[in-house]
């Protein structure tokens, strides 16, 4: 079993959300942030959310304020804000650092698996995105740039195996 | 006299349309036109020619292809402050607008070697004072047709003042050409570097960043405006795109895929490194001339005060904190960093002896002397001796002292304060030999350092570490602290680094603290820093701290034991003592140095520094006049009084009224 469904980080009111309930699934985990220009990204998010949810595809946004301190709201905040603004209804966790001596087990296991670019692992901005295939590995990464619609054709192929 | 605009655009077309066999012909045609248009034409006739030279090479890939890396120098020469007004914004001046575009056209389809190579040539000249000199220049014009009333490129008319009070400095003509230039040429090397096909994009990518590096080395120390060069390079190494293995090679039989593979890796692999060295290099350099204000930060975060920071500063910090967040997305691990400066920082000055082994004063001179050039000497042999990528030192020093700023959090939060002079002495002493290795920023950072490592560590520990500090190497390192101290122009960086200064020489053991006061006011040196080492000794005398060691607490007792006999000795009572304890032989030293000045006091060539001294001398023996001999105090007090009272005319200066008031004060105690 991949060690990915062994991480267990918490959701946004502080609870541990266990990755073994993602057996199976296809995941995108995504460090999001309220203040970034990327922040629209948002809306494709959910629109991919709701359009494979009933395939097994769960996303999860990790808030993260180490990039240009653009989320600097508290979990309740940021949550309210993800709903308010682009109706998200996919699970958004508790604020987390990605990068650094802090860094977030979830974050040290996918930075591990792929590296971005130039080989580098560290997370370089805000919607850096991580695909998890049904197994538990991580299947690619995807810079800040990328668009999430972009993405579909390959979280299709693997809502496919 | 100038040809009409519509002729001039209309040969310009010409020479596009018939001269494509002749491409040196088409470059010398727009060169020619361009240069009579720039020197006789109005603005709008300046307006019309780039935006006919733009059209044609829209339409011409294939001539910009050609001569495209030959049309920069020549676009640049409109970017002049006769075409540009400075006060307005970039997007109102056609003139801006239209060069950009045509450099953007020539990034696009120029040959993109040839392009890159232009652009790092004009970054390697671009030179501030160029630009400094035409803003003089136009000054000195301005001032002798219209009296200077006009000139609203000045550095006053740059400056406003907001409904907050709050001054905003607005870019002068020389940094907003200067920043013209660098958006310019900096877009054509980021666009032509992302189209150059080679399986070998790190020798590219060197190329520019060593362009980048000559550029601000060339210019940063005549910038008002850091953030200018700090944005772009923080731009750049973030935007990087490594370039994909061409698809010819990838096609071709000559080469087979496991060595393009290998070949490929290892170039991302030097591209990494060299945006890693990149960076850092970037937070070092641009950084040269800026206080980082992290040790106030954090002085004033232990007085429980907020620092006042302007929007200059925090515009800086913004920038320092993308970089901070950068080297965490380029792999870089401060804290390992950070351990490696502090080994190496150890190496340089762990080789010097103990004071044990330091038979005679000569030597004693000399090897003190020594300890003022090691880090400059281990600078060069570094140098000389590298032949791998290293991060730039001085850069990661800043970001391991930033991560407070950042986090509120010490990157190390026990550092032996020995090694925080280490790194003081190595990122300091260097300056006196090479003006290149002088950085503000980094000597910040050490003195952040000393602070944590001093708070961060119980006292006792604290002087146990710096009883092993060699007595010279901290009179060196006190030296350098000191004058750089009294050379520092900001108000919140002297006051802390004052303190700073005063808590060391509360750890120091008492002789070394003694000796190294004793050094200062001996010396013939100046006289601000003998005023502040004596408010320092005043503190050290009068303020008490608990005895640590055996022998102390001994001492202590005794000194109880005499007080409950009636018997008292004025500078040590219960298992408080001072943190310096004035002793027969201190007392008779300090007698003799002050009375050697007081005698030596000439009232006819007296300046403010010199009765400041005077008055600091009172001030000490009024503070510490229970414990001192009064017969001593006597001397002092009636030649002082002596000296002072022979001109009385002196009195309309305040120092000499207030020596006078502090002298009256003495004697009246002595009384």
């Amino acid at each position: 079993m991949s060690k990915f469904y062994e991480l267990a980080p918490s959701d946004k009111k502080g609870e541990p959300y266990s990755f073994s309930q993602l057996e199976g699934k296809v995941i995108l985990i995504v460090n999001v942030a309220s203040k970034c220009g990327f922040t629209p990204q948002y809306k494709e998010l959910e629109e991919l959310y709701q359009k494979h949810k009933d395939e097994g595809l769960v996303i999860l946004g990790f808030p993260c304020n180490q990039f240009g301190h653009q989320e600097p709201g508290s979990d309740e905040e940021i949550a309210q804000f993800c709903t308010l603004n682009y109706g998200v209804t996919f699970p958004i966790m508790k604020k987390i650092e990605v990068n650094g001596n802090s860094v977030d087990p979830v974050y040290e296991f996918l930075k591990s698996q792929r590296a971005g670019i130039l080989g580098f692992r560290g997370i370089k901005w805000n919607f850096e995105k991580f695909l998890v295939d049904r197994k538990g590995e991580v299947y690619e990464r995807y810079s800040s740039l990328t668009k999430p619609a972009s993405i579909e054709g390959d979280i299709e192929k693997l809502l496919k195996q | 006299m100038m040809e009409n605009i519509e002729v001039i655009c209309e040969q310009l077309v010409t020479s596009f349309n018939q001269e494509h066999d002749d491409p040196l012909a088409i470059v010398i045609d727009i060169d020619m036109y361009a240069e009579e248009v720039n020197e006789y034409g109005s603005i709008l006739d300046k307006e019309v020619y780039l935006k006919e030279l733009l059209k044609q090479l829209q339409e011409h890939h294939d001539i910009v292809g050609k001569i495209g890396w030959d049309l920069p120098e020549v676009l640049l020469k409109f970017y002049v402050p006769k075409n540009i007004d400075v006060r307005k914004s970039l997007h109102s001046s056609d003139i801006i607008i239209t060069v950009m575009k045509c450099f953007n056209e020539i990034a696009l389809a120029g040959n993109p070697k040839e392009c890159l190579l232009t652009g790092c040539e004009l970054l390697s000249k671009l030179s501030i004072l160029e630009f400094k000199k035409i803003e003089d220049k136009a000054k000195g014009t301005n001032n002798d047709d219209k009296g200077g009333s006009n000139d609203t490129t000045s550095r006053e008319n740059l400056v406003t003042v907001t409904e907050d009070g709050e001054y905003l400095f607005h870019r002068t003509q020389t940094d907003f050409f200067f920043g013209l230039y660098l958006h310019v040429i900096f877009e054509l090397i980021v666009t032509t570097l992302r189209r150059i096909s080679t399986l070998y994009p790190s020798k590219y990518l060197g190329m520019a960043t060593a362009a980048i590096m000559k550029c601000v080395r060339n210019n940063i120390d005549y910038m008002d405006d850091c953030n200018l060069i700090l944005r772009r390079i923080y731009t750049f190494c973030r935007g990087y795109l490594p370039a994909e293995i061409p698809r010819d090679l990838l096609e071709s039989e000559k080469i087979s895929n496991d060595d393009l593979k290998r070949i490929s890796e290892k170039e991302l692999d030097t591209q990494g490194k060299l945006l890693q060295v990149f960076s850092t290099f970037g937070i070092d350099i641009c950084l040269r001339n800026f206080n980082t204000k992290i040790d106030v930060k954090f002085f004033y975060d232990l007085a429980r005060k907020a620092m006042v920071i302007s929007q200059y500063e925090n515009n800086v910090y913004e920038l320092i904190s993308r970089y901070y967040q950068l080297a965490q997305a380029f792999d870089i691990n401060l804290e390992d960093e950070l351990l490696k400066f502090i080994k190496d920082s150890r190496k340089i000055y762990s080789s010097l002896p103990k004071d044990s082994e330091i038979t005679s004063d000569e030597a004693r001179v000399l090897i003190s002397q020594a300890v003022y050039k090691l880090s400059y000497t281990y600078s060069l042999q570094k140098i000389t001796k590298q032949t791998k990528f290293t991060l730039d030192q001085q850069g990661i020093f800043i970001l391991s002292g930033f991560h407070y700023f950042e986090t509120c959090k010490h990157l190390l939060p026990e550092l032996d304060i020995k090694d925080a002079i280490y790194m003081y002495l190595r990122v300091t002493t260097p300056t006196l030999y090479a003006d290149v290795y002088r950085n503000n920023s980094s000597e910040n950072i050490a003195r952040y350092w000393l602070w944590v490592s001093i708070i961060n560590s119980s006292i006792e520990k604290a002087r146990s570490n710096l009883k092993e500090l060699p007595s010279y190497v901290f009179s060196v390192f006190f030296e350098v602290l000191l004058t750089r101290n009294l050379a520092e122009h900001n108000e919140e960086t002297r006051l802390s680094s004052f303190t700073l200064l005063t808590r060391l020489l509360c750890l120091a053991p008492e002789d070394v603290a003694f000796d190294v006061i004793m050094q200062v006011l001996e010396e013939k040196r100046n006289l601000p820093a003998k005023s502040c080492v004596l408010g320092i000794m005043k503190d050290l005398t009068t303020r008490t701290r608990q005895c640590f060691d055996d022998f102390e607490k001994e001492e202590c007792s005794i000194a109880n034991k005499m007080k409950e006999m009636n018997i008292e000795d004025k500078s040590t009572t219960s298992l408080m003592r001072p943190y310096l304890v004035l002793d027969d032989h201190k007392m008779n030293a300090i007698h003799k140095i002050s009375l050697n000045y007081i005698v030596n006091f000439n009232l006819s060539e007296y300046n403010e520094s010199a009765l400041l001294l005077m008055l600091n001398f009172i001030k000490f023996f009024n503070a510490v006049n229970e414990q001192w001999d009064n017969k001593l105090l006597i001397e002092v007090q009636e030649k002082i009084d002596a000296k002072f009272n022979e001109k009385r005319n002196y009195n309309d200066k305040g120092e000499v009224k207030l020596i006078l008031e502090a002298n009256k004060k003495l004697g009246d105690y002595l009384k």
